[in-house]
């Protein structure tokens, strides 16, 4: 049993008087693949946006109980900038910025640290290896990242995460815009980059859950429209011999 | 059926719809041109281009003298000083400077009907011809005056200036022709009744909106002076002498239709002069580019941070929709109400007078809504996911605006400063009031100024030449266009 990374204790969220997460508790292991999963609207995106605070960038919402990164508590005790860098995003749309290839990879990393330009070639090479977009694209790095496929402009923000070295890769239904083979590589990566990253994905794609993550919480929503977890384990104990029936008819494809 | 029909009927009114659009614009840009480069007048002279009788002398002028032809009475009048700057002959501001060979001294006595002492003394300098083809410096500083005249013995092959010709001949007729006749009097001819008046195709004055007397073409000036509804065509020099021996004769006036190059190079490139009456408009095109280059580095940083407030910033409210509501209604405020404003703010309680600066705030004031209207939405539109990619890399609110929201909006941003570039080219109204009247360079922000589209206003307003007002606007529409196509090209590089 690995330590943990995220302690999440009675985590209530509102969208202005709407409560969308009702008392979440939840442990999240380092260097491991956990998954999220639910029907639609069951609030496992927010969830996964709480952990780098990216909520606030909405200003409605407000947020109670705690949540803990390596023991400190996000909202109290880190610095906010601290934290994103630490704790990085992969969202469901690729979202390259409009600049070249080399701009997007070194965009993160110039926020913190004046880099020499050669210097800078090594960060933006390394990550493109990592998210092993580099043979790719090496003799293009001065285009603009718009002009790659949908598929390698995700890989092309895994690797923009990436360059920053953080802790975390939140990936908010990474692969649901792309096609079949794209899925697969980025699938690939995540089990590559466990090794030395902690990865937490939100999905719809219950194959995908089960291929790829160690870990996987199952969420609902109540009948007030609450998003609450439902349970939470190992993936092959959820999927092959789920505690709860809700689970269990959720996997089997009951509903959903 | 009846659908397809109807499809049809649409498409066509929308096709000749379209069509009506650009050929409006292209009748108006192609007419806005034609005036801007050539000018067709008509004048109405004493003499006919019709005949040009032999003369044994030629008459040369600077390049830049806008003169390629001169009637007789004028180039009478330039020798007798009556005439002392070409101002009134081809709207060059510059006292003449004439040079007369002195072996043509007497004939020219003789046929301008001038005694030897009527030659205007301070003006005209009698050379020899030789004297002035071998002097190279005089001929070089002639050549480079605008208002030079030479005349020197026929073939004389003065290069570099031009050949300038001679109309002489006057139609001479009885002073009934010309009487009020059933408060009708006849008008000036055009040069083809001047031709079917010579070949007697004209019978009766009536024709020509005359009296009802027969057309009689005669031998001798006694007969014109004595017999109705006679004419004859005559040298000029001829008709001067009868008018000088008080002979009652009178002649017809015509026509004459000048036809010449309008916008010149000469016209770009030299200064203004008396008030923007003469001389060229470079420091006008100077002013305009300096007023709207000052506007545009005031307007786009106060406004494209009034978008970013708006956007990024302001919460959602009573205020932001009065905000907002009162950019809209800023935009739709005429100009010259801005320029009022100017007036009193500016010039009068600022105290900073007619000058550039009252002029760049005015115009800064009055395109602040265009560059933050259309800064707004670029900056709204930027996609979401963009921001939240960024904030999710650790980057703050003001770096992310700066890094990320700005650039991707860039394209937005120009097309709102080109919009408010075009609109600050093409101010007048709330110029008039603010930025003074001065032709000259402005020499600092403090200095009286005039642009384009202001000079174009005054030199109607002041009566000064259409051709003038023509040009000047084919300039601002130059240069309208060249400040559009600028921004697009710096915006592409950008870009990339």
């Amino acid at each position: 049993m690995n330590e943990s990374l995220f302690k999440v204790n009675d985590l209530d969220l509102w969208y202005g008087d709407h409560q969308a997460l009702n008392k979440i508790n939840m442990e999240i292991e380092k260097n491991s693949i956990t998954a999220f999963i639910g029907p639609s609207g069951c609030g496992k995106s927010t969830f996964l946006r709480v952990l780098d605070r990216m909520n606030d960038l909405i200003d409605s919402v407000t947020i109670k109980g705690n949540v803990f990164f390596e023991g400190k508590n996000i909202y109290n005790d880190m610095d906010i900038l601290e934290l994103r860098r630490r704790v990085g995003m992969v969202f469901q749309k690729p979202n390259p910025f409009p600049m070249t290839i080399f701009d997007n990879i070194s965009y993160g990393p110039k926020l913190y640290k004046k880099y020499k330009k050669s210097e800078l070639y090594d960060v933006v090479e390394k990550s493109l290896k990592q998210a092993a977009l580099w043979e790719e694209v090496k003799d293009r790095l001065h285009t603009s990242a718009l002009g790659l496929s949908g598929g390698q402009q995700q890989r092309l923000c895994l690797a923009r995460t990436l360059a920053v070295n953080p802790d975390v890769i939140l990936m908010d239904e990474p692969t649901s815009a792309l096609d079949p083979i794209s899925t697969t590589k980025i699938e690939e990566l995540m089990i590559e980059l466990k090794k030395e990253y902690t990865i937490i994905i939100v999905t719809h794609n219950m194959q995908q859950a089960s291929r790829v993550s160690e870990a996987t919480s199952f969420f609902l929503i109540d009948d007030n429209r609450r998003g609450y977890l439902v349970e939470s384990g190992e993936t092959s104990e959820i999927f092959l011999n789920p505690k709860d029936k809700r689970t269990e008819d959720y996997i089997s494809g009951k509903f959903g | 059926m009846d659908r397809k029909k109807s499809n049809r009927i649409a498409l066509t009114l929308i096709q000749s719809l379209s069509v009506l659009t650009i050929l409006i614009l292209a009748l108006m840009l192609s007419y806005l041109i034609y005036r801007g480069l050539y000018s067709n007048k008509l004048i109405e002279r004493e003499v006919s281009d019709y005949v040009n009788y032999d003369l044994p002398f030629e008459v040369y002028s600077s390049k830049n003298s806008n003169v390629d032809e001169l009637d007789y009475f004028t180039l009478r009048k330039i020798v007798q000083g009556k005439i002392y700057s070409l101002r009134k002959v081809s709207n060059v501001n510059r006292d003449i400077k004439l040079y007369i060979d002195p072996s043509l001294i007497k004939f020219l006595s003789s046929y301008l009907n001038l005694e030897i002492s009527e030659f205007e003394d301070d003006n005209v300098n009698i050379l020899t011809a030789n004297n002035l083809i071998n002097d190279k410096s005089l001929l070089k500083e002639l050549k480079r005056y605008e208002a030079s005249i030479i005349i020197s013995e026929k073939n004389s092959n003065i290069k570099g200036f031009n050949s300038v010709e001679i109309s002489d001949m006057v139609i001479s007729v009885n002073k009934d022709v010309k009487a009020l006749y059933d408060n009708k009097r006849i008008g000036n001819l055009k040069n083809e009744e001047v031709e079917s008046l010579i070949n007697d195709s004209i019978k009766n004055w009536s024709e020509l909106n005359g009296p009802n007397l027969d057309v009689k073409k005669v031998d001798s000036l006694d007969e014109v002076a004595k017999i109705s509804g006679a004419f004859m065509p005559i040298q000029a020099s001829l008709y001067q002498k009868a008018i000088n021996a008080q002979k009652q004769i009178q002649s017809l006036q015509v026509f004459h239709e000048v036809s010449t190059q309008n916008l010149k190079l000469n016209y770009l490139l030299s200064e203004s002069e008396d008030e923007g009456k003469y001389g060229g408009i470079l420091s006008i095109i100077f002013n305009t580019l300096v007023m709207v280059f000052l506007t545009i580095i005031i307007a786009t940083p106060i406004s494209v941070a009034g978008a970013i407030y708006l956007v990024q910033y302001a919460k959602k409210g009573k205020l932001t929709s009065l905000i907002k509501t009162g950019i809209d209604l800023l935009a739709a405020v005429p100009s010259i109400i801005f320029g009022l404003f100017g007036l009193l703010i500016f010039v009068q309680l600022m105290g900073l007078g007619f000058s550039l600066i009252s002029g760049v705030l005015t115009v800064s004031i009055m395109i602040l809504p265009t560059i933050l209207r259309t800064s707004e939405e670029a900056i709204r539109s930027v996609s979401p996911s963009l921001i939240e990619a960024s904030r999710g890399l650790g980057a703050t609110k003001i770096e992310t605006i700066f890094k990320v929201v700005l650039p991707s909006a860039s394209r937005g941003i120009t097309t709102g400063i080109i919009l408010a570039i075009g609109r600050a080219l093409g101010e007048t109204a709330a110029l008039i009031f603010t930025i003074g009247s001065s032709t000259s360079f402005v020499s600092g922000l403090k200095s009286s100024s005039r642009v384009l589209a202001q000079h174009i206003y005054l030199i109607i307003i002041e009566g000064g030449s259409i051709d003038d007002a023509f040009a000047s606007a084919l300039v601002l529409i130059i240069l309208v266009l060249l400040v559009n196509s600028i921004t697009k090209i710096i915006m592409k590089k950008e870009i990339k």
